[in-house]
């Protein structure tokens, strides 16, 4: 039987017919490294890569305005420290080669109804005209919840994500914490090798 | 070269320059453990968490808050964290485990929406079924009045742990039913593990 390794099946050691030689050591290594590099990226990682932020307070859309998030986004979790906040915030691709499930949605709870919110991820520039995910819904008179989603998108090391909402309530609309714990969020994670 | 063991490149056997170490080989030990630890969460299983189910022949009039209960067929549930206690009593989903990240997911499917105005929504609730106490994911939908599929989802949840109880609501401003939709458009229900926290 040939193992993924392509070594034989092992006889016990020493023997005279078989030797522990470096090849199939090496080739044991070599599977290692495969799946370390498949699943996490490289051979030093043991997770891949993932980051998700929420907002834990409410902050105001303003109307027939294209506005990046900015300041106020708790992150929970970030395992390459890949997430810049500041009055435009934006997420950094870390590593090349993998491909990507990118995610935001904002959550809303006011009383209009027949308007629309959008929310959107440009990449490299805030400008919508460089959107690569995108969700609008039509407002209710209840909560109303885009999702941007796109899955496995091809992206480089040093891409920025931005994330971007829009709406044409009048006066606005206040993204925030509805029913308790459905948050406003931001996810990017590594879904595996290009 | 350093490998993901941790080892050096390797040198046939028997040789002076290189010994096959008990450290050598405890470190391609730990390399196996590791990888079933991040990808399965512990080194006995072979199989990451997951549940998924659909509800594939029951038509409910929901009206107002609506809660799964019967009527959820069981496609997949490695650990048995699928619960159903019967009658109208809320089904539930159990997580498993600590320190894991999980995707949580519930698409519900009406097969006629309210008037327009109205709307339909879907909910994921943490630990009891007060929406406004317990929700942690939601969608909503503008009414069509023709069909409607509300999807609720989060991705990479941090913070849900061994025991934590998952409720599943389906919300109507009218009565409207849920249900399949166009043959196989199903209601359905996956909750499954993401990764190491």
């Amino acid at each position: 039987m040939a193992h993924v390794t392509g070594n034989a099946t092992w006889v016990d050691y020493p023997s005279t017919a078989t030797l522990v030689n470096a090849a199939k050591l090496n080739n044991l290594e070599t599977v290692f490294d495969n799946l370390y590099t498949s699943e996490y990226g490289s051979v030093t990682r043991t997770k891949r890569t993932l980051f998700r932020a929420y907002f834990a307070g409410s902050f105001t859309l303003v109307a027939l305005t294209d506005q990046t998030m900015g300041f106020g986004w708790t992150v929970a979790t970030d395992t390459d420290s890949a997430f810049v906040g500041g009055s435009i915030s934006y997420y950094q691709i870390p590593l090349s080669g993998r491909l990507w499930d990118i995610f935001f949605r904002l959550t809303t709870y006011q009383a209009d109804n027949g308007a629309q919110i959008c929310t959107k991820i440009t990449l490299n520039t805030t400008s919508v005209s460089s959107t690569i995910a995108a969700d609008t819904r039509r407002t209710t008179g209840g909560e109303v919840n885009p999702v941007a989603y796109r899955e496995a998108v091809q992206l480089t090391a040093g891409d920025k994500l931005y994330f971007v909402g829009w709406t044409n309530v009048s006066g606005g609309v206040t993204p925030g914490v509805i029913f308790s714990g459905a948050v406003p969020e931001m996810c990017v994670r590594d879904v595996g090798p290009a | 070269m350093t490998h993901a063991t941790g080892n050096a490149t390797w040198a046939d056997t028997p040789a002076t320059s290189s010994l096959i170490s008990a450290a050598a080989l405890e470190k391609d030990e730990g390399a196996i453990d590791s990888l079933y630890i991040s990808e399965y969460g512990s080194k006995t299983r072979i199989v990451r968490p997951l549940f998924t189910g659909m509800i594939t022949s029951q038509v409910v009039a929901v009206t107002a808050d609506y809660w799964i209960s019967s009527g959820v067929q069981v496609i997949k549930d490695t650990d048995s964290g699928w619960v159903v206690p019967g009658g109208t009593t809320p089904s539930y989903y159990q997580i498993p485990f600590s320190g894991r990240l999980w995707d949580i997911y519930w698409r519900a499917c009406f097969q006629q929406s309210p008037a327009i105005g109205g709307a339909v929504a879907a909910k994921i609730c943490l630990g009891g079924i007060n929406v406004n106490a317990n929700t942690i994911a939601t969608d909503s939908r503008a009414a069509t009045t023709g069909e409607s599929y509300p999807l609720c989802w989060r991705p990479g949840l941090a913070g849900l742990n061994a025991g934590d109880k998952l409720y599943f609501n389906a919300y109507s401003t009218g009565t409207n039913n849920m249900g399949p939709c166009f043959g196989w458009t199903y209601p359905n229900i996956t909750i499954r593990d993401a990764g190491p926290a």
